[in-house]
């Protein structure tokens, strides 16, 4: 567009902006900047300067920090004014208009100091006007999703600290952040986004290297965004004002501090537009605007290097209060990163999801229903029975995709973990390396979120007491670094996620001796005869824990059981595995899906049960020889050469049935702590079936873990074999009492 | 009378009579009783019941409500009248609880018939009085008057009450990680 053509578009945006309508002053800026790479001449400098400096006032009305917008947006279209009359004149062969152009300039200036306002008194970080804007909750999403993936990068960016890519893309990061903050009026997070990409930005053209001070500065910013974002929300307290303002601070002090002197890197990034020179940012409350305004001569960027990029002398000694603009052609890159990125993804609500899936679930329960109907199964016409092996096939593939809905890979809980041993290592004077392995492994989304706690807790564990000092370690003969591995992988229809440290493993003895002093733990036989793999459950049994000093990081002995009651409530198993002076390794074990199981449709009596394939080691019809009755009643079975107590479901399920104990069928079940047989009347088969709740008021019952729909619509009683041993146990237990109690 | 006035009259009651003044009646023995229209959502003949252990003794069971499954409470045994066969009459009227935690989730009520939907003016019902000891006062609503005779109106979060207030609330926690997860 010609420059004529530019500045008469601009002079029409700057009539019709009010200093409240943030689209016409976006509007605004943009064509301030394009006119402004127009000026690219070194005659134009006192213009563009102008023009510099009205950008920046406009950037301060829409980011909230001008002392009197009505003025300054009125400087604002007085610059622009004195822009077109200098462009009238130029094209008519007269002077510019010169003492104006001072006095624009001049009055420019003096408005662009920020109004931080006089000293308000530490406090909390405020936003006032942000969280009431209506889209608060995406803006807030958004960001996160940003934040994580500037840390990812900033791991990273540790082990080879010259990738450009990397730096791009937390370059990228804060850029964005700070572009929705900025919407939401969220103005403390835009600052200190700012400030942020201003460094990275340095970082990418060369001007500072990436040293782990600066990385941790970083980081540091990612944290109080973090913390930040959740004061927006409600959920956690703001940084103080210092406390903002001291990072800002130190932003600032790793950009200017170590900036090389002036060789224009040629921009690795695609940067198509010329971009004007971006104006540093200082602290909002170090102002001295109308001295810091003078721009050298040289300052405007001669025409080539805008087109390449950013001149470094103009950035480096312009020392003004405004916001460093971003050119409209920057945005739109970044936005159509975005866009390309959401050709790719939608979002959804996830109620909407939620009864997606659900509508197909019944939609295979109502399916069953029909197929096995007597009356349809007793139809002969091939022609209905294509269609409806049709209706089955394509029923089964819907059930298949809207299932995947759900899955979620598990790879940002892993990432996150990266974080963590970093920090925890750094915090215990230890040397740590998380290794990561199946991140595209997939899992149920509410399984994922639900194993994000017990991850955190094993890793610390792992950092904390796994792995030992650098000097320790070498003193062994390992090396000095200690390796934490986190692998996710697929096993027989569950998924596994296994823990493995290469540090100094359990130590039985110790646990065996806590676990006797809190009682929680008797010595039945010998200390060395309890084999390992009890003596390493006992580290999930409640109140225990060998940590000599409760530290903030674990020791508190809550841990453990927690970790294990958490993982058992979403239908999983945790085990250990350890090796003296090599290490240990926590394997957990979740099924795919929380709404499907696996299960083994049995009948008892009338009734019929779901017992969760999980759970079965075998089934079998004992001989006469295989059962023993136990004076009492309690039935035994030998089983490969040990005996497993028989339980009668129908006493533990109070199902009237009446059975010679000789024709059940016995199924052997197994649990965390036992191992039992179930009498059964009848096996039916194994099926895949939906688990429902059984409605709130029937959740207590023990030995029952939901309700499934069979295909003849009757709903089924899923069995909880841990509930069941337990609730046969207190039931024997209380019979013999009981029968005592008769006989005497 | 004149007879366009009677309907007058008549027109000008049912309109003055609001959607919480409409009662769903039905029977347990001799006497009748009333739901609130509010709470009532749907009305099914009798199906098939799992029976779940360890419930009390009016805890049917549950069953299967297109997909979803929800329990099942006896009425008759609720109330500790003797327990009758089922017939053909005999209905499970699906109601909607509210738990004081704050939760809302449906149970059936079986019946052993249902007549049914009548208006009943505020002025027309009486705070209960003590029935003797077969029916807990906190689950009458009040005793409704209607064309010469008498429909307890039961308070259906009371009677929908399976087990104590704690017992609820961990219900409540426990199903919403269910939900959650499911």
């Amino acid at each position: 567009m010609a420059l004529r053509d530019q500045i008469e578009d601009l002079c029409k945006a700057a009539v019709l902006v009010d200093a409240d309508d943030l689209p016409g002053l976006a509007a605004v800026h943009e064509r301030l900047q394009s006119v402004e790479s127009g000026f690219a001449d070194a005659r134009y400098a006192s213009i563009q300067e102008c023009l510099a400096k009205a950008t920046r006032l406009v950037e301060q009305i829409v980011l909230a920090e001008a002392s009197d917008p009505q003025q300054s947006l009125e400087l604002v279209k007085k610059a622009v004014e004195f822009v077109a009359n200098s462009f009238e004149a130029e094209a008519r062969g007269l002077p510019l208009p010169a003492p104006e152009s001072a006095t624009a300039t001049g009055e420019v200036a003096a408005t662009s100091a920020p109004g931080a306002g006089g000293e308000t008194p530490d406090g909390p970080v405020t936003f006032p006007g942000g969280g009431e804007v209506e889209n608060v909750a995406e803006i807030l999403a958004e960001s996160r999703e940003h934040i994580q993936l500037a840390e990812n990068a900033l791991l990273e960016l540790e082990k080879s600290p010259t990738d450009k890519e990397l730096i791009n893309t937390v370059f990228r990061s804060f850029h964005t952040i700070k572009s929705v903050a900025g919407l939401g009026n969220l103005t403390p997070m835009v600052s200190l986004a700012h400030s942020a990409e201003y460094l990275l930005d340095a970082a990418r053209s060369n001007k500072v290297q990436i040293s782990s001070d600066n990385l941790g500065v970083i980081l540091r910013s990612c944290d109080q965004m973090t913390q930040m974002m959740r004061a927006v929300e409600g959920t956690g307290p703001a940084p103080l004002k210092s406390q903002l303002a001291a990072l800002i601070g130190e932003l600032e002090r790793a950009t200017t501090g170590e900036a090389a002197p002036a060789q224009v890197a040629a921009r690795t990034v695609q940067q198509p537009a010329p971009r004007p020179a971006p104006i540093p940012d200082t602290p909002p409350n170090a102002m001295n605007a109308a001295a810091e305004l003078n721009v050298t001569p040289e300052a405007p960027a001669p025409a080539t290097e805008v087109e390449e990029g950013l001149p470094s002398d103009a950035r480096v000694t312009q020392r003004p209060s405004a916001q460093e603009p971003v050119p409209a052609q920057a945005e739109a890159t970044v936005t159509g990163g975005t866009a390309k990125r959401a050709e790719q993804t939608v979002k959804v609500s996830t109620t909407r999801m939620d009864s997606l899936v659900d509508l197909v679930g019944e939609l295979v329960i109502a399916q069953q229903m029909v197929v096995q109907d007597p009356v349809v199964k007793g139809i002969r016409e091939p022609r209905l029975n294509r269609s409806l092996t049709m209706v089955g096939k394509i029923i089964r593939d819907l059930q298949e995709v809207s299932m995947s809905l759900r899955m979620v890979p598990v790879k940002a809980t892993f990432q996150k973990m990266a974080r963590l041993v970093r920090d925890t290592a750094a915090k215990c004077g230890k040397q740590i390396e998380l290794v990561t392995e199946g991140d595209d492994v997939e899992l149920d989304r509410n399984v994922v979120e639900a194993i994000a706690d017990p991850l955190v807790h094993m890793i610390r564990n792992a950092c904390d007491h796994g792995i030992e000092m650098p000097e320790v370690r070498t003193a062994s003969g390992k090396s000095k670094t200690g390796m934490i591995s986190l692998r996710a992988f697929h096993s027989g229809g569950s998924i596994l996620i296994q823990i493995s440290d290469d540090g100094k493993g359990l130590d039985r003895n110790r646990i065996l001796g806590k676990a006797i002093e809190r009682n929680i733990f008797t010595l039945d036989r010998p200390a060395n005869e309890v084999p390992d793999h009890e003596v390493y459950n006992l580290i999930f049994l409640p109140g225990f824990s060998t940590a000599e000093a409760v530290t903030d990081l674990s020791g508190r002995g809550v841990g453990m059981d927690v970790v294990r009651r958490n993982i058992e409530a979403l239908r999983g198993k945790v085990e250990i595995d350890s090796t003296p002076g090599q290490g240990t390794t926590f394997t957990m074990r979740l099924p795919l899906t929380l709404a499907i199981i696996d299960g083994m449709v049995v009948r008892v009596g009338q009734q019929r049960y779901v017992i969760p394939t999980l759970s079965i080691e075998r089934s079998f019809q004992p001989g006469e020889t295989e059962i023993h009755t136990v004076a009492g009643g309690g039935g035994m079975a030998s089983v490969r050469g040990g005996l497993l107590p028989i339980v009668r479901l129908e006493q533990v399920l109070q199902n009237a049935t009446r059975r010679d104990e000789r024709d059940a069928l016995l199924i052997v079940v197994e649990s965390q702590e036992a191992r039992a047989c179930f009498a059964v009347d009848e096996i039916i088969g194994q099926q895949q079936v939906v688990i429902k709740s059984l409605g709130r008021c029937i959740q207590s019952v023990r030995g029952v873990s939901g309700g499934a729909i069979l295909g003849d619509g009757r709903v089924a009683l899923i069995l909880d074999v841990a509930g069941i041993l337990a609730q046969a146990e207190a039931g024997t237990s209380s019979m013999n009492t009981q029968k005592e109690c008769q006989t005497a | 009378m004149n007879p366009s006035h009677q309907d007058n009259q008549r027109t000008a009651t049912r309109a003055a009579v609001g959607n919480d003044e409409k009662f769903l009646t039905f029977c347990l023995g001799h006497e009748e009783y009333g739901f609130p229209i509010l709470v009532v959502r749907e009305i099914i003949g009798v199906i098939d019941i799992t029976p779940v252990p360890t419930m009390p003794e009016y805890v049917k069971g549950v069953m299967n409500l297109r997909g979803r499954i929800i329990p099942v409470v006896e009425l008759r045994s609720k109330f500790r009248m003797p327990g009758v066969e089922y017939t053909a009459e005999t209905c499970i009227i699906v109601v909607e609880v509210s738990n004081p935690a704050g939760g809302v989730y449906q149970i059936g009520a079986v019946v052993d018939n249902v007549r049914e939907v009548i208006d009943i003016p505020r002025q027309n019902i009486q705070p209960p009085a003590a029935l003797g000891a077969a029916i807990p006062l906190n689950f009458i609503l009040g005793l409704g008057k209607v064309k010469g005779k008498v429909v307890i109106l039961l308070d259906i979060n009371s009677v929908g009450m399976l087990g104590d207030p704690a017992l609820q609330q961990a219900a409540t926690n426990v199903e919403t990680t269910m939900a959650r997860a499911a």
